[in-house]
């Protein structure tokens, strides 16, 4: 039997399921992003098999495995479960060391870890249980002004005029944007102005825990320009961003089973 | 046997049933009068009557009482005693008493906020007088001796549950999260004597080397949602002591020396319990008390349970865990709802907080 | 050092402010009336502002020139003004952050020291003004003494707690039982002189100044009237029509609450009462083509004071009640010079919001019919539980015993990010719409 030579780790959250191969040198070998799904066990394993097939390897050669996000508990191929918080701050330390900082705006969740000079967390908040201060509410917000996630960025960027929003409730925030298209408003001025309120959200969190030193931002925000803009101007900045910030979870999970496979 | 078919054993046996709303009161002034107290923390109630009485910013503690007020969940009781514990409760009392109508008779009871002063003594006396005329229309009159009887009885069970709380901070207690607090928990409703007789079965049977796991302290007001403590037990984390405000906060934790007069002996228990920001002590004095547990009792860090509207607790948790942070206690702090399960995200927090314990 | 300070409160007191607001006023601010729906501005609203900018202006050059108190609404400033005190008013100072829409950027920074969003927002506001000095008026000066009650909420207990604890400064705190039926006994009012009286020594260490029973009386005396006065402004709104309205009154009550017991407090009252009298003496409307009378329950929504105030007037709606403006006014003929520390703890614990809803119940059906109100607004803030748990109840209940139509509005003090205003103004419009229905 062949020599077990890769690890891998698995991060299924609310939006995308994620999945990063890994050699003993901690080389990214695979990868994989797609659309979650209810089955939280089978997307998992779909995104673990894409992964693999980029790689060119098999199952068989894994020598460990890492499940991390909300749908971590269901990973059952996974021997190792790690939160995405601990996933985040090792993979955003793997790509960037001497990272202190990291925000990550996924689906469900939104956070803000700092970290300690070797990469563990010190401490980290996460956003209430509401949907604000989340990607959902940009999903909802995209929703309403008839665009796509990924045309609200750019179009925030755009933005000729400063509007306000004061909700940050999902709910309240969307009849807001509803009476800004009646009064006539532009699209990319109420994408900003979205941008602009949920990056007070998120400044707010950062200051809980701590806002200084260099610093990530990861998950699916992270490829929101505007957004990443919005923040770095409240909070005096700069992110570092991920070539793909969606799997640096992944990425932390996968190192993390390179540890426990004794690398 | 579940509370409701106990107490109508108790009401069999010629007791009279309060149902009680949270947190501190004179039950030895109700056992005095024969009466068995029945808490009303988070009862299993749904959301479907309280709603056209109370807004939805209203705590789940008071919503859930009152719908299993409604509900027909009390019907046991013989009368309701509302402690003024926050503005909530305060409220609540009032709107079952005067704008629902409840028919049952509705007591109230104040827990002085201005500390261990001797007005605040003076006070309390003067209440638990006028409390026990109340109770005297509801239950009948004081016998002879029957204060000081229950006076012995609450010692009993403040001894029964300190022993418990004592062996569990030493690791000899082999029992899950869940098995605790089901234990202690039962005093909420059990008659004193038949609690002395449970906690010390429990203890018997569960005597011996404690279970592994990350030792914790819990901080709040319940350990709520209510399958939180089996959770807990799921990610090895052994809780092994608390300051919640349904358990480790309302007993002393050692014997109080008792002045001669059983009035005045009520009122300093009452006290004498440790420090509660319902009753305005300060954040120092819980800070101490927190930490003197965490380090009794081997505690790698505390969470802070804050339940959603709860303003006592609310307002001193980021004291109270910066000056946990600042004796270098690690601290989480997440915020809990009373309702049937607990949420993913929650348990997310655990398990990260679990992690990151150096 | 004290003298300094001493020379320069009263320089600015007597000579400089006096001269920097007149030159302020003097500045032409003819606001374009437009197609206003309401009546003339009241004449006084100018002094008001003159009186309150004062207040505040003045109130930095108190620190080391006299001992500054922060203070709750319902608290017996009296005492603290037998020791000369400064008061400064955090309810009153998040009013304001609230009206000059600052709420949400001074809660967020409570927020972000790990206050929860759900706390009470005045709270939230002075706990932020007090971690960043964020403020509309300039610099609050910093306290010698905290000095609250916990007659009208709890919440005032933990909140002043903590400033305490942060800031280090001592509090002195009168502990007010509920008093859930009836009119409270003889222990109540025993334990509650009890703490006042023992407020002295220990405000007399603190100020360091001696406790002057002479200046007591005087400062009782000053109150009873301010507040008879502020009750007799109110009760100028009975009249058909209402000279100014419930809005109005929640502008004007800033002189009653803290500033209660000086005498500029009552000078200012008799001018505002002589210009109502006056105005119902040539019916002069603040809503003209009054229509129908309004009730309003709870504290103001402070940052939509003025739209909701139109909004009301454009549909001939005159606020002429309110329970919040009346509460300065409702208690004070309890004092009697004859027994300050009793007749004081009575007035104190008396207040509505310490007593059951059968009270509050009773006291708003007796305002709905002496106000001939025909319609109810209900606030329902989350920020204020006393105020607002038992309100639905108390709205059945009021519409049974008055037979009025009321409407519940979702809201804050000053936290408007839960507030959404199209969401008020199509509840309000059908609302309206039912009562001319």
């Amino acid at each position: 039997m062949a020599e077990k030579l890769l690890v891998a780790g698995v991060d299924v959250g609310s939006a995308t399921a994620k999945a990063v191969v890994l050699d003993r040198d901690g080389r990214v070998r695979g990868s994989s992003l797609l659309p979650s799904a209810p089955n939280l066990s089978g997307v998992g394993r779909e995104a673990l098999n894409e992964a693999l097939a980029e790689a060119g390897a098999e199952a068989g050669e894994l020598a460990a495995v890492a499940g991390t996000g909300y749908g971590r508990a269901a990973l059952d191929f996974a021997a190792l479960r790690i939160t995405e918080i601990t996933c985040h701050a090792r993979g955003a330390s793997v790509l960037f060391p001497g990272t202190a900082l990291v925000v990550d705006v996924g689906g469900q969740d939104s956070k803000a870890i700092r970290m300690g000079p070797s990469g563990e967390v010190r401490d980290f908040t996460m956003n209430d249980k509401c949907a604000a201060g989340t990607g959902r509410f940009l999903a909802v917000m995209a929703g309403i002004l008839g665009t796509s996630l990924d045309v609200l960025g750019p179009a925030g960027l755009r933005a000729m005029k400063a509007l306000s929003m004061t909700s940050t409730c999902t709910v309240f925030a969307e009849s807001e944007v509803i009476s800004l298209i009646s009064q006539g408003e532009a699209v990319p001025d109420i994408a900003h102005a979205v941008h602009q309120a949920l990056a007070q959200r998120l400044a707010g969190m950062v200051r809980m825990v701590g806002a200084d030193g260099p610093a990530v931002f990861s998950g699916g925000g992270a490829l929101n320009p505007d957004l990443v803009d919005c923040l770095q101007s409240l909070l005096g900045l700069v992110f570092q961003i991920p070539e793909r910030p969606q799997l640096t979870g992944a990425l932390g999970a996968a190192h993390l089973a390179l540890r426990k496979a004794g690398a | 046997m579940g509370r409701t078919t106990y107490l109508q054993g108790q009401k069999a046996a010629g007791r009279k049933v309060a149902a009680v709303w949270p947190a501190r009161y004179p039950a030895e002034l109700l056992w005095a009068h024969g009466v068995c107290p029945a808490e009303v923390w988070d009862p299993p109630a749904g959301q479907a009557l309280a709603g056209a009485h109370l807004q939805s910013y209203v705590c789940g503690v008071v919503r859930q009482g009152l719908e299993f007020l409604l509900s027909g969940g009390l019907a046991v009781a013989d009368f309701l005693l509302f402690p003024h514990t926050c503005d909530s409760i305060q409220n609540l009392g009032s709107l079952v008493r005067d704008l629902v109508h409840e028919p049952k008779p509705c007591l109230f009871f104040y827990p002085p906020r201005s500390g261990g002063s001797e007005r605040a003594a003076v006070y309390l006396e003067a209440q638990l007088r006028t409390l026990s005329a109340d109770l005297t229309r509801i239950a009948g009159p004081l016998r002879d001796g029957a204060l000081e009887g229950a006076l012995a009885l609450g010692r009993g069970r403040t001894a029964a549950v300190s022993e418990l709380y004592a062996l569990r901070a030493r690791g000899g207690l082999n029992a899950s999260n869940a098995e605790f607090y089901g234990a202690v928990r039962a005093c909420e409703y059990l008659w004193p004597e038949d609690a002395v007789l449970h906690l010390k079965a429990f203890t018997k049977t569960h005597a011996g080397r404690q279970r592994r796991g990350v030792p914790l302290v819990l901080s709040g007001v319940l350990p709520a949602p209510s399958d939180l403590a089996q959770r807990l037990d799921g990610l090895g984390v052994a809780v092994v002591e608390d300051d919640l405000l349904v358990c480790g906060r309302r007993f002393a934790r050692a014997p109080l020396p008792e002045p001669g007069d059983p009035w005045k002996a009520v009122a300093a228990r009452l006290l004498a319990l440790p420090p509660c920001c319902t009753t305005g002590d300060g954040v120092e004095d819980r800070a101490a008390f927190l930490a003197e547990q965490v380090e009794r009792s081997g505690a790698r860090g505390v969470v802070f349970l804050a339940l959603k509207f709860c303003e006592p607790e609310l307002f001193q948790i980021p004291s109270l865990s910066g000056a946990m942070r600042a004796r270098g206690i690690p601290v989480l702090i997440v915020e809990t709802e009373l309702g049937t399960t607990t949420p993913a995200g929650m348990m997310t927090r655990v398990e990260a907080f679990l992690e990151s314990l150096p | 050092m004290r003298v300094a300070s001493e020379l320069r409160f009263r320089w600015m007191k007597d000579v400089a402010l006096p001269v920097l607001l007149k030159a302020r006023e003097r500045r032409p601010r003819e606001r374009p009336r437009g197609e206003s729906p309401l009546g003339p501005p009241l004449e006084s609203t100018r002094s008001l502002k003159r009186l309150m900018t004062r207040h505040y202006a003045l109130a930095r050059y108190a620190e080391g020139a006299r001992p500054v108190a922060w203070v709750t609404s319902g608290a017996p400033v009296e005492l603290l003004r037998a020791f000369g005190c400064y008061t400064v008013y955090p309810e009153n100072h998040a009013a304001l952050c609230g009206a000059r829409r600052m709420g949400p950027e001074i809660c967020a920074h409570a927020e972000e020291a790990g206050f929860s969003r759900d706390l009470c927002s005045y709270a939230r506001v002075d706990l932020g003004h007090a971690l960043s000095g964020l403020t509309p008026v300039g610099r609050l000066p910093r306290p010698d003494v905290l000095f609250c009650t916990n007659n009208i909420c709890q919440t005032i207990l933990y909140w002043f707690k903590e400033l305490s604890h942060g800031e280090g400064i001592p509090l002195v705190m009168l502990d007010t039982p509920f008093i859930a039926s009836g009119e409270g006994t003889p222990e109540v009012f025993d334990y509650v002189a009890g703490q006042i009286k023992d407020a002295v020594p220990a405000l007399e260490r603190i100020t360091g100044r001696e406790f002057r029973e002479d200046r007591f009386h005087d400062v009782l005396r000053s109150s009873i009237r301010a507040s008879a006065l502020w009750g007799d402004v109110l009760a100028t709104m009975r009249h058909r029509p209402a000279p100014m309205t419930v809005f109005d009154a929640f502008v004007h009550l800033a002189p009653v609450v803290s500033l209660r017991g000086l005498p500029s407090c009552e000078r200012y009252y008799e001018g505002l009462l002589a210009e109502l009298q006056e105005r119902v003496s040539r019916d002069v409307a603040a809503v003209p083509g009054e229509r129908h009378r309004l009730m309003w329950d709870n504290i103001a929504i402070w940052f939509a004071l003025a739209p909701l105030s139109r909004l009301f007037a454009e549909h001939g709606w005159a606020g002429v009640a309110g329970t919040y403006p009346n509460a300065w006014a409702e208690t004070t003929h309890y004092l009697d010079l004859a027994d300050p520390f009793g007749s004081l703890a009575k007035t104190y614990t008396l207040i509505f919001l310490n007593r059951g809803l059968d009270y509050r119940l009773g006291l708003m059906e007796a305002m709905g019919r002496d106000y001939q109100a025909d319609g109810l607004v209900l606030h329902s803030a989350r920020s204020c539980k006393p105020y607002s748990v038992g309100q639905y109840d108390l709205r059945q209940a009021l519409a049974q015993r008055l037979g009025i139509k009321s409407v519940v509005l979702e809201g804050d003090m000053t936290d408007f990010r839960t507030w959404s205003e199209e969401q008020a103004k199509t509840r309000l419009t059908a609302f309206f719409e039912s009562l001319d229905g």
